[in-house]
């Protein structure tokens, strides 16, 4: 199977097509919900193009002065500032020194009148991979100075309609842009339900508590979240008189007065005169406060430039961006934006887009208006790039995507771990159990070179890997007896487990939970319906069915739509009701057990849209051109769509899964929160698994090979003098966790020598495979086993609970202490202390004891003899402190 | 660090604690998170709280909203007893309670929509209706998060254990309760608080010494944030256990015969004098989660057997924190996850009731002798002011001086504290 994205579109409710540039980016084009993809692909390609041919700047520059003098100095050329020569944070010595390349963007414009003003900005690529502002080092040249000038600072006026070429020179360094003056004059329209109700919306006007109550806010009510636009174009523009709106002074309106706080106003100031907000509001009463207006509107937004490796804290970057609209020009919107940034502790924004870079690492910046989102990513190296890079060798395609981020972000990751971490290491986090005594010994006694490789696949072929893994879906199928009943529970874990075992295909295992029906203990798939539904009152809820599937299967979090417009993304109510109607048929009823729950199709009823209250037809919010039967089981179309190898989604949810459990950090983090505002942290990467899953017909395992065999999951978790304050996102090593709940339990059983009793299943039951977890008691409870009611993470933090049970709860005592521990054995065994010790380690840390710790434990084994204590209750104590120490409570 | 999406859907308004008591989560040190929530949290250091959880669903009809004159399947087989308070009748089940009215205000016109237990007490609990993406955190949580901890001890304690529903939920378990253990057993002593039997205090240091050797290797190659904090989770253990402060906390032994006589020898009695010890020591939120009211059979003798001794323990509660002066600044809260059908059963029980019950407030300036709100005269409904879980909520957190508004960043969205309420003002006439 080969992957085909490029021709991939998807279309968000009434926005219009837009290209999913997976693999071969179109950026001009992206935004929205999908923008990212695009962006990262060429930021991720940045080496290659700093490398293609063409570059080779033959202009001579001679030619462009010559042409640029000829035409209209005082306007089309300027010479080159001044700022080289003051040391400031911006400072460059000779900007053209090891410079590769420069790109002025936005490389098109359509200004639409003369007078209109757009600003240009100037990256310069430099031959150690960063690259710099020059905007105000370079020189503009117009082609045709009477249709547009440009001004020192990089600001392009229009001045008469025609077409004209734009070029800015840094040294030999030349790059040029297209631009074109309308002689329409138009201006941007103003929509009333979009840009006036994402305002209301992001300034919390209509929430419940305000304006937003049933009863609306002294006697001004909008609708909640803004979901019924039409009544509230009403209350502003027509009720009480018309009095909240000002249409002969715009400005004296109460829509404005009130909330910047000109007059009283109950809910205090919301807005500011300087506002962005303000300035769009104010827009649509000059327009004359229409509803619907037919003039152009904004499709679109671009930042520039789309990726910029700053070096140095302290540099800054000044951004442009730019707004398409539906009549084909451009506009200027870089002072009509909001400013954000995803880690403020690598670069800060200021409302007007200064950016500065203040700490070492990676981050985003994005902008957003009139509902549209664009992304920028952003490095800070905070030196220059190391000369003398170590060498790092690239297992596979998962190292080579790593190491060329790190090179570029100026990162060295660890060194390769031991043989004993790693053993230790991938026993955890493949079938979370600890290698017994003689499993690691065998290991750590093995020569050959490929041993690594060779434990790798011994591992995904145990039925403990299957099992391990099952605790995890079961964390996203809520497996749970609150939500299962509970003598069905076993049968839907064994269906996971068995896809798990068999490694079959995900995409058929999704498309057979997808279109389950039937008494569940006979398709145990159908089981997936029945956390989503109130097994009281036999009712399913499809709201909770439509969220559960798209974050599950798309790695998309749609519960924000579920009550209003999505705030970060084009996602719309009407598209979360469009795919909640893939579910409008699906009913349950009772089998003859109550546990026996029964999913049925009924082809009479229909998902009724909330507001219409009319039978809504199925759509795919993300490709409405996808076909959907009219009728019938429209499951198996979106199940269709979702497992499409075409599908960006799906591929790149699960593997993002699975990598966030051996790194414990997703490549997108929440894992399950694709966004444009939430960018991948390495999209070479996230493509990369997504494809090496999609090559081998989706079957799992590959991925988890890969992944596992790669240099970059066999790094130590200990930090080198270079990485110990990176970002945990950019994997320069292994991020150390608690071990979840169940390995917990397990490994503490195991090394104590001591079985769990749970009192629901037979003594000897390991923690992940007890039957009913419910019951499964205090300890698992604090280590944060899930209550599955939500489709929350599992709490990864220590806890004070935690700290007290492992000290002093009786289910470790009653391990440490008992008489038939390991300790018992091995003294009943006739071994000596260092024997035991020796045991010890290995079971709990997998490696021998250092001359050091058998110092310290015989030191305490002779003190306490002294003291009269038994040898048997000093060596329960030697295992209390192992069993209680980091380097046992972590996977690291 | 920041939480990476943190600052996209922050509201402008949202203030710094938040920010800070969020970012933990994501890796400030848990330092500074206690440092900024001891500074913050002094200003509202009076306060306490203690809810007494009926869990299971109480019957309203037997208990706080009597209906003597209704037919005799819901009337039931309890008899309407006057309170102090003229006018205003409670079942004989509550005769402790009834005395005492004038110390405390009863809201009779609950309403909720879930009829599943573990969904509706965590609706209760949590004053936000259940979501499919997040966990929203109990009261108790909700306040060791903006209160943290003082006098060394936990800051919320669930007695005798945590119920699904009382924990943190999307906050993480850093703000889960601490478990007592039932105070009601012979010998009762603190879970995981005690030494193993036999061990002297000095093998436990040198056995913690030993330890720490250990550890310091460990942290010699190893450098995470995460180690930090189980660092001082581990020394925080280490205090507890050998703190004398935090053993007499619990040590339910030390208060007198009289008193542990006022409140019954029963685990609700017991616990809820385990709470007002903890609150008194310097546990600012303690809960008794007290089961057993789930009567689909045979109401009569179930709703005896946790009513009396609950009422016995209530009416002692009242008492002793008004002897102690601790009345006016500890708000008492009576809750249930729903009522019980007015009408009795086949089975001569009652079964779920969602759609009215009652709940009863003291202390922290709450007004005595009231009673907000009535149901219809089948009870089957509120009939004057009818009171949601959510103003409950919003008045609970503003009577405790946090504002509902507040939001916390969960699930990648902003979430109020608690939302969709208005405050029940009557409960301060």
């Amino acid at each position: 199977m080969t992957l085909n994205l490029r021709t991939a579109k998807m279309t968000v409710a009434g926005r219009g097509d837009i290209p999913v540039p997976l693999f071969n980016a179109d950026p001009e084009s992206a935004g929205g919900l999908l923008g990212n993809l695009g962006i990262a692909v060429r930021i991720l390609s940045l080496s290659c193009l700093i490398g293609l041919p063409g570059q080779a700047l033959a202009l001579p520059s001679a030619a462009a002065e010559t042409r640029g003098e000829t035409a209209k100095p005082e306007t089309a050329a300027t010479d080159v500032p001044q700022a080289a020569s003051e040391p400031g944070p911006n400072f460059l010595p000779d900007p053209a020194a090891g410079l590769k390349r420069i790109v002025l963007e936005p490389a098109e414009l359509v200004l639409a009148h003369p007078g209109a003003t757009q600003r240009l900005v100037v990256t310069g690529y430099y031959s150690d991979g960063t690259s710099h502002d020059v905007s105000l080092f370079c020189r503009y040249v117009s082609s045709a100075p009477q249709v547009v000038s440009v001004s020192s600072d990089g600001v392009l006026r229009a001045l008469t309609p025609g077409r004209a070429e734009v070029e800015a020179w840094l040294g030999e360094a030349r790059s040029g842009l297209q631009a074109r003056v309308s002689d329409q004059i138009t201006e941007v329209s103003i929509n009333f339900s979009q840009d006036l109700l994402s305002i209301f919306t992001q300034r919390s006007c209509n929430t419940p508590t305000c304006h937003g109550a049933i009863t609306g806010q002294a006697g001004f009510k909008l609708s909640l979240f803004g979901y019924d636009p039409e009544a509230d174009f009403q209350m502003i523009v027509e009720a009480d008189e018309g009095r909240r709106v000002d249409l002969e002074d715009p400005e004296k309106s109460l829509l404005l007065m009130k909330p910047t706080f000109s007059v009283p106003h109950g809910g205090g100031k919301r807005l500011t005169l300087e506002s962005a907000e303000y300035e769009t509001i104010a827009g649509w009463l000059k327009q004359g406060a229409r509803y619907n207006s037919d003039g152009p509107r904004v499709t679109g937004i671009a930042i520039y430039p789309r990726e910029r490796i700053m070096l140095g804290l302290g540099t800054t970057q000044r951004w442009v961006v730019l707004g398409r609209l539906s009549d084909g020009t451009t506009r200027d919107m870089t002072g009509e934006v909001k400013y954000q940034v995803g880690n403020d502790s690598v670069v800060q924004v200021t409302p007007e887009g200064e950016s500065k870079a203040v700490g070492r690492g990676q981050t985003h910046v994005m902008v957003r208006a009139m509902g549209r989102v664009a992304v920028a990513r952003v490095g800070v190296l905070d030196e220059p790039p190391m000369a003398d890079y170590p060498p790092l060798s690239a297992h596979n395609f998962v190292d080579e995507a790593m190491i060329r981020q790190w090179k570029e972000l100026n990162l060295v990751p660890s060194e390769i771990c031991s043989d004993e971490e790693f053993l230790r290491r991938v026993y955890l986090d493949v079938i979370g159990l600890l290698p017994t005594v003689e499993e690691s010994e065998r290991f750590l006694a093995d020569t050959r070179a490929d041993k690594r490789a060779a434990l790798i696949d011994e591992l995904l072929e145990r039925d403990e890997y299957a099992i391990y893994w099952t605790t995890k879906l079961g964390d996203s199928f809520r497996v749970h007896q609150t939500n299962i009943p509970s003598r069905a529970q076993g049968l839907f874990k064994r269906f996971i487990r068995t896809f798990l075992r068999d490694d079959r295909p995900y995409d058929e295992f999704v498309q057979e939970i997808l279109t389950s029906t039937g008494d569940q203990t006979r398709n145990p798939a159908a089981m997936f319906w029945s956390p989503m539904s109130n097994t009281v009152l036999d009712i399913t809820n499809v709201n909770q069915v439509t969220t559960t599937v798209s974050r599950l299967f798309l790695g998309i979090r749609m519960e924000c739509v579920e009550c209003h417009n999505h705030p970060l993304e084009n996602l719309t109510q009407d598209d979360f009701f469009d795919l909640s109607a893939f579910f409008g048929q699906l009913r349950q009823k009772r089998g003859y057990e109550t546990y026996r729950r029964v999913w049925w199709l009924d082809p009479k009823s229909h998902f009724v849209h909330p507001r219409t209250k009319k039978p809504l037809q199925p759509r795919i919010p993300f490709e409405p051109d996808f076909p959907v039967r009219a009728n019938g089981d429209y499951r198996k179309d979106l199940a269709a769509w979702i497992t499409s190898p075409e599908n960006p989604f799906f591929a790149r949810s699960i593997v993002n899964r699975i990598w966030r459990e051996y790194f414990n950090q997703g490549i997108v983090e929440p894992y399950d929160d694709f966004r444009t505002t939430n960018p991948p942290s390495n999209e070479a990467l996230l493509d990369g698994l997504a494809r090496h899953l999609i090559d081998n017909g989706f079957r799992l395992k590959p991925v988890h090979r890969a992944i596992l065999n790669s240099a970059t999951y066999q790094r130590t978790s200990s930090p080198n003098p270079l990485n110990k304050l990176d970002d945990p996102r950019l994997f320069t090593r292994y991020n150390i966790r608690i071990l979840p709940a169940e390995a917990m339990l397990d490994a503490l059983s195991q090394v104590t020598g001591v079985e769990h009793s749970f009192n629901v299943s037979p003594k000897g039951t390991r923690a992940q495979e007890v039957i009913y977890p419910d019951y499964a008691g205090y300890f698992l409870s604090i280590f944060g086993y899930p209550e599955r009611l939500s489709l929350e993470e599992r709490p990864k933090e220590p806890t004070l609970s935690q700290a007290l049970h492992m000290r002093f709860g009786d289910t470790v005592m009653d391990k440490v202490q008992s008489d038939e521990n390991v300790v018992a054995k091995l003294l009943e065994s006739g071994k000596s202390d260092h024997e035991i010790y020796d045991h010890v380690f290995m079971s709990a840390y997998s490696r021998r004891a250092t001359d050091r710790e058998w110092d310290l434990a015989s030191n305490y084994v002779a003190s306490m003899g002294s003291q009269g204590v038994e040898r048997k209750q000093i060596l329960d104590d030697i295992l209390w402190t192992v069993i209680n120490s980091q380097e046992f409570l972590v996977n690291h | 660090m920041r939480i990476y999406p943190a600052e996209l859907s922050c509201s402008p308004s949202r203030r710094d604690f938040i920010r800070i008591g969020m970012a933990s989560l994501g890796g400030l040190s848990l330092a500074s998170l206690l440092r900024q929530q001891s500074v913050l949290g002094s200003k509202k250091r009076d306060l306490n709280c203690i809810v007494l959880f009926q869990a299971g669903g109480n019957s309203q009809v037997d208990t706080w909203d009597p209906k003597p004159d209704a037919e005799a399947e819901i009337r039931g087989y309890f008899k309407a007893i006057p309170t102090v308070i003229p006018g205003i009748h409670f079942s004989e089940l509550l005769p402790e309670s009834a005395k005492r009215l004038d110390k405390y205000a009863v809201i009779r016109s609950m309403y909720s929509d879930d009829a599943v237990h573990e969904s509706a007490q965590q609706y209760v609990i949590s004053g936000t209706k259940r979501r499919n993406d997040l966990v929203h955190p109990a009261l108790g949580s909700v306040l060791a998060h903006e209160w943290g901890s003082s006098a060394g001890l936990p800051p919320y304690v669930a007695i005798p254990k945590n119920s699904r529903s009382g924990g943190a939920g999307f906050l993480g378990s850093v703000y889960d309760p601490f478990q007592s253990g039932n105070p009601n057993q012979k010998d009762y002593s603190v879970k995981d608080l005690t030494l193993p039997l036999g061990m002297k205090l000095d093998q436990a240091r040198a056995r913690s010494e030993l330890l720490n050797a250990l550890d310091n290797r460990f942290r010699k190659v190893e450098s995470s944030g995460l180690l930090d904090r189980m660092d001082q989770f581990s020394q925080k253990a280490h205090d507890l256990v050998s703190s004398p402060a935090a053993k007499k906390a619990f040590n339910i032994s030390e208060e007198s015969e009289k008193l542990r006589d006022a409140y019954g020898h029963t685990t609700v009695g017991q616990g809820v004098l385990l709470a007002r010890r903890l609150i008194e020591s310097g546990v600012r939120v303690a809960t008794v989660f007290h089961g057993g009211y789930d009567t689909h059979f045979d109401n009569k003798p179930g709703m005896e057997k946790v009513n009396i001794p609950f009422d016995q323990a209530f009416g002692a509660l009242l008492d002793d924190l008004e002897n102690r002066g601790l009345l006016e600044t500890t708000l008492v809260l009576v809750l249930s996850e729903f009522g019980r059908t007015p009408r009795i059963n086949n089975q001569a029980g009652r079964d779920h009731w969602p759609r009215s019950f009652s709940v009863a407030l003291a202390g922290a300036g709450i007004s005595g002798g009231l009673v907000v709100g009535s149901t219809t005269p089948t009870g089957s409904d509120p009939h004057e002011r009818p009171v949601s879980v959510e103003d409950l909520a919003v008045t609970v957190y503003r009577t405790l001086g946090i504002d509902p508004e507040h939001e916390f960043h969960a699930g990648g969205r902003p979430v109020k504290i608690a939302a969709d309420g208005n405050f029940v003002h009557e409960l301060f006439s």
